[in-house]
């Protein structure tokens, strides 16, 4: 052997005699995509994501199969590469048909673990479920609580007859840790010395503080109030969320080191420069707790006030005397928990006042439904216009109104309807028609006009580059989970920024995605037998309204179980390991670049361990070599031309036809998921349970 | 009203209303404290310089004025409690205002369109009303979305 | 009156019987006539078939075209009882249509089609058959057989152009115990029949031209790879063999010599890929038909490991000429670097459509006008597609490019294995790319990614343009899908696919963009973007209406006609047969 001398990436390089350009490449030190190139078959050449650029050819080569020669003048990296490598993952990926992960896992802001943690609580493993949750979601008891669940609204079981309950699966995790006694204090890594300031107590700032203390940075937590949880303590009543919820795991948070400062108000206890000063970097979780007034004559008659500030009052004391004749303004969750908390302390009548239309209430429906259960009236289509004392209480005059011509937006307005004013008499009216952000403290802070922090998406860091924000005081009032999710990417951003690094947050892969809904191909759930989903016990309606007791009593682990077991495990077997998946994250690839024809969704799990999914197939053909020169059996093969080609089993028989002991062997060979071993190791876990390990974070 | 008796008269009138405009939100961005309102406050006084550069336009023989587009009066204004502009606090403070005033416009020119004997002059008052709701329910939209959420 | 020593021959090529020549013979072979009855392979004169030529004893030959039934009657009782030819039916080569056919045409490869019965090779050898093998073997030196193919300046026909005599060389120059030869006989292109024809109609020359190939480049055993839609061809060859190894032309010691060499054929599947040399050679091997990666070359491993010399029908067939006349005799004939003659499939809008053989350097519009007529309409000629799927269009301008390899490239188009499609102002040229590379995406073998995937979404979007759903952005995304495809496929299939797509976007953007932009057809083509109107030229004849599949045209006799455009389905008949041109497209 001899060394041949050569150019590559403008550097002299070298390589042995018969090296090709990717052995050579990889020797220096170059990543360089390949599907189709095993170091123990032949080269083969046809997935060309491999492609490299020769000075004086007219086409690129495919480096896995090109030798080096003397003199050669090799790019592996310009743009003439990167372009072609990421036209073909576009290519690739418009003919792959599959989920990467679960379409629950991808709808949950804090890319929760869906189908993992199911899994888990399905085979028993109540506590590796929790830890999985928990790479995620700090706060599983709160949010198993209080999540709005897009996930479920995403979930392909639907297709069958309803989603998961992945929430409350969630919940009962977390309900175990409690249950057991566990203690669920994360590993840390060493400090870092650093400390960093976190304002706001609620869910975002207790996300970010957790994740960060996890990093080994110290925390401190400031809060106006005189305990934790922000909007979920003070927003949402107790018969939703008990306080021992919040409490508990809080006090993890307090284990991994935080220290929290309450009844600390921004803007006058501490400032925001002085914030700076002392710590190395800031988050802002200061939410949107200040409630829109009605701007409605009379509103600052006693009697009338916001719906934050009655359910902030009751948090703190829960026996608030209340008037029996209640109206509350709005149709917000606010608006339907402070009914039904003003139900729970006694309140006799409790009328729900909205502009619109029912159909338009922000509220979750259910909690809609439970409200009227309870006994809560609703009144739409009728706005306040004026409040007066009266004798008894206060004189509430509305006008009815109706809804005006949809505008560009297809949105349709209420409009009033003159002379139909009337007039009620009550005794407490409660305002909940939206909350919005003081920045005002934040002096030279970026805000919008509306006074929301200017953040980036991504990383959650603004103009100040160590001061960092995330929750409803970026995005305006927003479910809690956001929040939880834009503290945990905060955390990593500051992580990366105190480490010096470049600040990216926490980057998600590529998910390729079989569609919405509608788009699912019926074989992918015909499979699966109708299984009611399982209700989760709750207090009957008379039991509710006199007191403040929890009204979903949790799942008992048989429940659990059961309903874990309905999971239709969406999502693939290799999303860890799937070299397209990589390689379109790493070459920033898209499935939307071209749209047409697709493969058809043709699963195979006649074979005792094998599983062939064709639909997931990218044709590199490593599987047929390793058949051909490894095995010495012509178990696969190619079939059919252009477009239609596709790998098949010999004969196009089921797989558990193919007799041939080996043939398992050939999943080891599959760059992506198309095929996959059913053995133990992988069976008992659905796809995405890998990652319990901290190292990940 | 004598001082209104011809076209370019009347338009002057209204360019020197936007001008006042202007000049109202200008001086209150100066005031503010908090940036988010200096923000609001620039935002609205490039609005009314819109406004005037329209009529200008209008006045030059370059644009027209039309009163054929539908424009919803949603009627917020009507129900809302007036706010000192002195004592404005918030983007809802500055909403409520920025409404009130295009309101009163939009009132004046109305008033106007019906005193002037000229039809001529009728139609131009007519318009200009018409733009003023049309700026009032612009705000009103805006305050629906982010003060009424949930109302 | 009798006549006696006639000899006549009947066209029996596919394309003859496929005109109907099947039932001419069969009516002569009824005819106790004293006459030597045979049959002859394809003349090229596609436009003119079946044939018949009667030789007369004096040996006067007459070449009657077009030949029905009716018609050979007359001729049975006129000329070959009546010894008087039928003068009005003969075809004329001194002057009028047959002189402006055949006076550019130089016949080297086609010498003998249509003159010889393919089926016996006395004709063959009474035509100066294998002297040029005889002339080989006596001069025992390989290497110089290669330099005299080298100095002839003969490239590959198949269509890349390589030079044969260089590809011989590399051949010869390996010392590895056994070598082959393959005749790539896989003809594929949409349209080109050279190679069919040639192996129908004259089948030793190629025998012959592959055993030279074989003794040049030291090998001894070789593969004809014809594509089993051949029977024809397959069926001539076997016969063609089996003579030559009878009269010691193939097989051991030939003609006396140390020299052996044993010929096989291989019916191909009919995949279009298996024209490309490493699949073609996977395809022998019994393997799947897919291209491998070049190099090595199949001069150094090629069919099972070995070197391997690959030429195509009309390479070959072109050999035996070159040894009998001299390599300067034929590198006389073409352009500096492109020698001797090619043969042309011309087909489309054509008047006299067939094959036809020009020397290398005459202009592309000497073929289309002078040779093959023009369109025979009144429309002018819009484009010329050369090289099929491979190939590219070449606008009405650039007619005046030459027949030369390298001016060919030049255009965008390339020479390929000589198809010339003649499209006219009814082509749209869209949808002429739709159907180029709808023939390839589907031909590909399905191994690289860009081939296989990339190919079925440029003819999505050119389905679309031509549906009316075309974006703008879509001429940048073919565009840019094109160069792509070009860079990064194994074989030449992927590699040329785009082509079509890339001459058409080239010299006629404007039509893409028409699709998009205005949605308009301007050919009438698209049946979504155009519609059909009745001008005033209308003389009121009626046809259209005769001819109107759903009725949509009404009007009275002698009165201008209309379209009702409820009805009308855009089909394009009423254009096709008004005499008056008074349908338009607008």
């Amino acid at each position: 052997m001899s060394t041949i001398n050569f150019i590559l990436n403008g550097k002299p390089a070298t390589a042995e005699t018969g090296n090709t350009i990717l052995d050579a490449a990889r020797a220096a030190g170059y990543s360089i995509p390949t599907f189709c190139h095993r170091e123990d078959l032949k080269p083969f050449a046809s997935c060309f994501v491999c492609a490299v650029e020769v000075e004086g050819r007219r086409t690129l080569v495919p480096s896995c199969s090109t030798e080096v020669l003397e003199g050669m003048v090799v790019n592996t990296e310009n743009e003439r590469v990167k372009r072609a490598r990421k036209t073909c993952l576009d290519l690739l990926l418009s003919d792959h048909v599959g989920d990467c992960q679960g379409p629950c896992m991808t709808s949950c802001p804090a890319g929760i673990d869906i189908p993992g943690f199911i899994n888990h609580i399905a085979e028993g493993r109540d506590r590796e479920a929790l830890e999985l949750i928990k790479n995620n979601m700090p706060l599983a008891g709160c949010l198993g609580r209080v999540c709005t669940r897009p996930c479920e609204d995403a979930c392909r079981r639907q297709l069958v007859e309803d989603p998961i309950a992945i929430c409350q699966l969630k919940r009962f995790a977390a309900d175990q840790a409690e249950e057991n006694s566990w203690d669920m204090v994360p590993e840390q890594l060493p400090s870092t010395g650093k400390k960093v300031a976190v304002v706001g107590a609620g869910p975002a700032g207790l996300s970010a503080a957790y994740y960060l203390q996890m990093f080994g940075v110290d925390c401190t937590v400031f809060d106006a109030h005189e305990a934790p949880g922000g909007m979920i303590r003070y927003g949402i009543p107790s018969y939703r969320l008990p306080r021992n919820v919040i409490d508990q795991e809080v006090e993890i948070i307090e284990k991994l080191g935080a220290r929290f400062e309450y009844n600390t108000v921004l803007g006058k206890d501490i400032t925001f420069p002085q914030l700076q000063r002392k710590y190395d970097a800031v988050f802002l979780g200061i939410g949107a707790q200040k409630a829109s007034g009605m701007r409605t004559p009379g509103e600052e008659l006693e009697g009338v006030r916001s719906g934050i500030e009655f359910l902030g009052a009751v948090s703190r004391n829960e026996s608030l005397p209340i008037g029996n004749r209640v109206v509350v303004v709005g149709g917000g969750n606010t608006a339907i928990d402070a009914a039904r908390t003003a139900l729970r302390l006694g309140a006799e009548r409790v009328t729900i006042l909205y502009r619109r239309a029912r159909e338009q209430m922000p509220a979750w429906n259910e909690e809609i439904e439970d409200a009227l259960k309870e006994g809560v009236m609703l009144e739409t289509l009728a706005a306040p216009i004026r409040i007066e004392k009266s004798k008894n209480g206060l004189a509430l005059t509305c006008i009815r109104m109706e809804l005006g011509k949809p505008d560009a937006s297809g949105r349709r307005s209420p409009l009033p309807i003159e002379g139909s004013e009337y007039t009620i008499e009550v005794d407490e009216i409660i305002a909940a028609i939206g909350q919005n952000i003081d920045s005002s403290m934040l002096l030279d802070l970026e805000v919008t006009s509306w006074g929301s922090i200017v953040a980036d998406e991504q990383t959650g860091q603004t103009k100040m580059k160590n001061v960092f924000a995330g929750g409803d005081c970026v995005t305006g009032a927003d479910i809690a989970v956001n929040a939880v999710a834009a503290g945990r990417r905060a955390a990593f951003s500051i992580k990366q920024f105190l480490q010096g690094e470049p600040v990216v947050g926490d980057p998600k892969m590529y998910n390729h995605s079989m569609g919405k809904l509608d788009e699912v191909p019926p074989a992918v759930f015909e499979q699966f037998n109708p299984q009611e989903r399982t209700a989760m016990p709750r207090l009957a309606p008379k039991q509710r309204a006199g007191g403040f007791d929890e009204v979903e009593v949790g799942f008992t682990p048989e429940q659990a179980r059961s309903e874990a077991a309905r999971c239709m495990e969406c999502g693939c077997r290799d999303a860890h390991e799937c070299a397209l998946r990589d390689f379109a994250t790493r070459f920033g690839a898209s499935a939307e670049r071209f749209t047409g024809d697709k493969r058809t969704y043709r699963r195979d799990d006649s074979h005792a361990v094998l599983v062939y999914e064709e639909h997931k197939c990218i044709q590199c053909g490593c599987c047929v070599r390793a058949c051909d020169e490894l095995l010495k059996s012509p178990c696969l093969g190619f079939a059919g031309r252009g477009f239609e080609a596709r790998v098949k089993p010999a004969l196009d028989r089921r797989l558990a036809l193919i007799n041939d002991e080996e043939l398992p062997k050939v999943a080891e060979y599959c760059p992506v998921g198309a095929l996959t071993l059913k053995t133990d190791a992988v069976a008992t876990l659905k796809p995405g349970a890998f990652l319990t390990s901290k190292g990940e974070l | 009203m004598s001082s209104f008796g011809t076209i370019t008269a009347v338009l002057d009138f209204a360019i020197k209303r936007e001008q006042e405009a202007i000049d109202f939100y200008g001086s209150l961005a100066g005031q503010a404290t908090n940036p988010s309102l200096k923000k609001v406050f620039l935002s609205f006084a490039k609005e009314e310089q819109g406004h005037k550069e329209k009529l200008l336009a209008v006045k030059s023989n370059k644009s027209i004025l039309v009163d054929k587009t539908e424009v919803a009066d949603l009627k917020i204004s009507d129900y809302l409690v007036s706010v000192d502009p002195q004592n404005v606090m918030s983007f809802q403070d500055a909403l409520v205002v920025a409404i009130k005033r295009e309101k009163a416009a939009m009132e004046l020119y109305t008033v106007m369109s019906k005193r002037v004997e000229d039809p001529a002059l009728r139609d131009l008052f007519k318009k200009l009303a018409h733009e003023e709701s049309a700026h009032k329910t612009r705000f009103e939209t805006m305050y629906e979305e982010h003060f009424l959420p949930e109302n | 009156m009798k006549n006696k020593g006639l000899k006549i021959a009947v066209g029996m090529s596919t394309c003859n019987m496929a005109a109907g020549s099947r039932k001419l013979l069969e009516r002569l072979e009824k005819e106790s006539l004293d006459a030597e009855l045979s049959t002859m392979g394809c003349l090229g004169m596609c436009h003119a078939e079946p044939q018949i030529r009667v030789t007369d004893a004096d040996g006067r030959e007459s070449l009657y075209c077009a030949v029905n039934p009716a018609k050979l009657e007359r001729i049975i009782k006129e000329h070959l009882r009546g010894g008087s030819p039928v003068e009005a039916w003969l075809f004329n080569a001194n002057e009028g249509d047959g002189a402006a056919l055949l006076t550019k045409q130089q016949r080297i490869v086609l010498r003998n089609c249509g003159r010889i019965n393919p089926e016996s090779i006395d004709e063959y050898l009474a035509n100066d058959g294998y002297k040029a093998l005889e002339m080989v073997l006596k001069q025992n030196n390989p290497s110089e057989v290669c330099e005299t193919v080298l100095r002839s300046g003969l490239r590959g026909r198949g269509g890349a152009g390589f030079p044969t005599g260089l590809k011989w060389k590399f051949a010869l120059k390996e010392r590895r115990d056994k070598k082959y030869v393959i005749c790539n006989a896989d003809e594929g292109d949409p349209g080109a029949f050279m190679d069919r024809s040639t192996l129908e109609s004259d089948p030793h020359a190629v025998l012959e031209g592959m055993t030279i190939q074989a003794f040049s480049t030291g090998a001894n055993e070789g593969y004809i790879y014809c594509r089993a839609e051949y029977p024809l061809a397959v069926a001539h060859l076997k016969r063609a063999i089996a003579q030559s190894e009878e009269r010691g032309f193939l097989g051991d010691n030939i003609l006396g010599s140390t020299f052996s060499f044993h010929l096989h054929i291989k019916e191909g599947a009919g995949a279009f890929v298996c024209g490309e040399e490493t699949a073609l050679m996977a395809s022998i091997e019994g393997e799947r038909g897919m291209p491998r990666l070049r190099p090595p070359f199949p001069a150094q491993s090629g069919l099972f490991g070995k070197p391997t010399t690959i030429n195509n029908v009309e390479t070959l067939a072109s050999v035996p000429w070159i040894i009998r006349h001299g390599a300067e005799k034929y590198a006389a004939i073409g352009t500096e670097k492109s020698k001797g003659t090619k043969v042309f499939a011309l087909a489309g809008k054509i008047k006299r459509g067939g094959l036809v053989e020009v020397p290398m350097g005459i202009t592309i519009r000497e073929v289309v006008e002078e040779i093959g007529g023009g369109t025979g309409t009144h429309r002018k000629v819009k484009a010329v597609q050369m090289g099929g799927p491979s190939g590219g269009c070449i606008p009405a301008d650039l007619l005046d490019t030459r027949i030369d390899y390298d001016e060919i490239n030049r255009t965008g188009a390339i020479m390929g294995s000589g198809g010339m499609i003649v499209l006219d102002e009814t082509t749209c040229m869209v949808d002429v790319a739709r159907y180029f590379l709808g023939f390839t995406q589907l031909e590909s073998c399905g191994k690289c990614t860009f081939c296989r995937i990339g190919t079925r979404r440029m003819l999505e979007i050119l389905t679309r343009i031509c549906a009316g759903d075309g974006v703008p952005e879509d001429i940048d995304e073919l565009e840019e899908l094109a160069v792509q495809i070009k860079n990064t496929s194994l074989c030449g299939l992927g590699q040329t696919a785009p082509n079509p797509v890339l001459t058409t976007l080239k010299y006629f953007r404007k039509e893409y963009e028409e699709h998009i932009n205005d949605k308009k057809c301007r050919a009438g083509k698209c049946v979504n973007l155009c519609s059909y109107e009745i001008s005033e030229a209308c003389t009121g004849c009626t046809v259209c209406a005769h001819k109107c599949p759903v009725g949509a045209i009404s009007g009275e006799r002698k009165g201008q006609h209309k379209i009702d455009q409820e009805k009308c389905v855009r089909c394009g008949v009423c254009r096709d047969v008004c005499k008056f041109d008074a349908v338009k497209v607008i």
